[in-house]
């Protein structure tokens, strides 16, 4: 992959891409690493590929699955070593602030609310939550990125709104 | 049909995070660091020689300080289990430091064992992207073992490199992001030895700089990371930043100042400014990818249909996604599925245009190079089609 290649998708998937970063680390420092690893993995294996397939899809994959690494790796940190290393605990939580207008439908304090809640769902639902309405990826998409068939993915995302539902009762 | 919920979730968690510039640059400045970078790791499986048992149960009976010394290999047996009889040599000589000191960082134990640096003091140089030969480097001894006494682990299991670790030299008052193994021609060895990791880093050789203070700093990953250290750019002093979550350790290497040379030091500087403001070079290609350089070079749109052939179950009229990009997908026969956008830009072309957008091909090459084409329609829609290579070409470009 060329250096300008990995430039183009920088500037067209960055900010889908930090944002899901933000959204699953919890962390803007931890969120910066995935950012950075994410496209320095995909340079590394884009040596002699050119990326055909929905770009942000692929992005998002690489993304999710050095994320998964990170998580199995600090497991194996803290059971070995002893370090705690919590990602609620210790999170350093990111400011939400966006770049919501008045016009639109939702205040701030409602998106604060149900990114809240959404944060607080499991990873087995926040995931497929955040591919699906933070990155519009399809459910077909999300199967093949968290290797599980479309139906489960369906599955999730039907018992995760289930939870928000309740959650977000107040709003809805 | 959407609900409410849905509404509010799509509002609510629409992408609005940037990444900061400065991150964007940092990744493009890696990217171009690991291209330069030749890293060369060599794997070794550590034999305790008779001998060696013997000297660490003399060294057992004497003192804490020889306790010290046994529970670490000298600096001249690393270099002699990686077979390099030079390296030994130099780290048997006066001008060899030796530190013995111990950071614990992260929950695990850095130690510096000790340097020595001059011209061919390796059995085994490197060479650049140029093809020069690295004669003056400087060598490093470290070691990194589990600060609850579990062992590393061996570098033939698969447990190994599951957690990597930076280490790299810095030079004081330059800034270590842009200043590192990485950017001067570094590499390591590696071998685990009794549970302990043991890393020879080698870079250009940084004596020069020994008025300034040079570091040795170990964090956590396989880059240099921002986050586990603090750099002051007025004093060009480097500490460790607290709160990071990870190893992070840095050592002061205690070199004679008397090697230190500003005029070589300023040659250095201005030498490195220099190749780092290069043009890439063009990795080394093989023999397919240069078939299929050669194929692709010589295709055009206008001469495509006598070089390639549509393959018309593909061809169709792209739909725009939600995101407004002009969309595609197909399926060959072969069971091979893509699902792509139109990424080029078609602004000014002619009705009636052919662009290739793209071409892929994995491990055979031509015999399965696909080419991404896109015509643009009267009405302003973009057709997609997929070419191959015609077979009946193939073999006199392929032979």
């Amino acid at each position: 992959m060329k250096q300008e290649e990995l430039e183009l998708y920088m500037d067209t998937y960055g900010k889908d891409l930090y944002s899901f970063c933000c959204c699953v680390t919890r962390n803007r420092q931890e969120a910066d690493d995935l950012y950075q690893d994410t496209f320095l993995k995909v340079y590394e294996l884009g040596e002699k590929l050119v990326i055909k397939t929905n770009p942000k899809s692929y992005l998002m994959g690489i993304a999710f699955n050095l994320y998964r690494n990170y998580k199995r790796k600090l497991s194996v940190r803290q059971r070995i070593a002893g370090v705690c290393v919590s990602l609620d605990e210790n999170a350093e939580m990111i400011p939400m602030d966006g770049q919501l207008t008045e016009d639109m439908m939702i205040s701030k304090e409602e998106c604060r609310i149900v990114r809240e809640a959404v944060n607080n769902l499991s990873d087995k639902y926040r995931i497929p939550i955040l591919l699906f309405y933070m990155e519009g990826l399809s459910q077909a998409d999300i199967a093949a990125m968290l290797r599980i068939s479309e139906s489960a993915v369906k599955t999730r995302v039907h018992r995760a709104k289930k939870i928000l539902r309740e959650k977000l009762e107040g709003l809805l | 049909m959407k609900d409410k919920l849905d509404s509010l979730l799509e509002h609510a968690l629409a992408p609005m995070e940037l990444p900061e510039k400065k991150l964007n640059d940092q990744i493009l400045r890696k990217v171009k660091e690991k291209k330069d970078m030749k890293q060369e790791q060599v794997y070794y499986k550590r034999r305790i020689p008779a001998a060696a048992l013997i000297t660490v149960c003399m060294l057992i009976l004497c003192s804490s300080t020889a306790l010290a010394v046994y529970r670490y290999l000298s600096p001249a047996e690393v270099a002699t289990e990686t077979n390099d009889n030079a390296l030994q040599k130099a780290f048997l000589g006066e001008d060899a430091i030796l530190v013995n000191e111990t950071q614990e960082s992260g929950g695990y134990k850095v130690t510096l064992i000790g340097s020595v640096a001059g011209k061919n003091i390796s059995d085994f140089l490197m060479k650049n992207g140029k093809g020069e030969v690295l004669e003056d480097r400087i060598y490093t001894i470290i070691t990194i073992e589990r600060a609850d006494g579990t062992p590393m682990p061996d570098t033939s299991s698969d447990e190994y490199g599951e957690e990597s670790f930076f280490a790299s030299h810095y030079i004081h008052g330059l800034d270590p992001n842009v200043y590192s193994m990485m950017s001067m021609n570094g590499s390591y060895t590696e071998f685990v030895n009794n549970g302990v990791q043991y890393r020879i880093l080698d870079m250009d050789n940084i004596e020069m700089f020994a008025d300034r203070g040079i570091y040795v700093g170990v964090n956590s990953g396989t880059f240099y990371d921002r986050n586990a250290y603090s750099y002051n750019e007025s004093t060009g002093e480097m500490s460790c930043n607290e709160s990071y979550t990870g190893v992070n350790v840095l050592f002061q290497l205690p070199m004679d100042v008397r090697k230190a040379d500003p005029s070589a030091a300023e040659a250095y500087l201005k030498a490195f400014e220099e190749s780092m403001n290069e043009p890439d070079e063009t990795p080394e290609k093989s023999e397919l990818d240069m078939q299929v350089d050669e194929f692709m070079e010589m295709l055009t749109p206008e001469n495509i249909d006598e070089y390639a052939e549509p393959v018309e179950s593909t061809r169709q009229v792209c739909t725009i996604d939600e995101n407004g990009w002009p969309h595609y997908s197909y399926e060959l026969d072969t069971g091979a599925a893509e699902d792509g956008v139109v990424l080029s830009d078609l602004e000014g072309k002619q009705p009636g245009s052919k662009i290739i957008e793209g071409w892929s091909y994995s491990d055979s090459g031509l015999d399965d190079l696909n080419i991404d084409v896109l015509i643009l329609n009267e009405d302003g829609t973009i057709t997609f089609v997929l070419y191959q290579p015609r077979q009946e070409l193939l073999y006199p470009i392929m032979n």
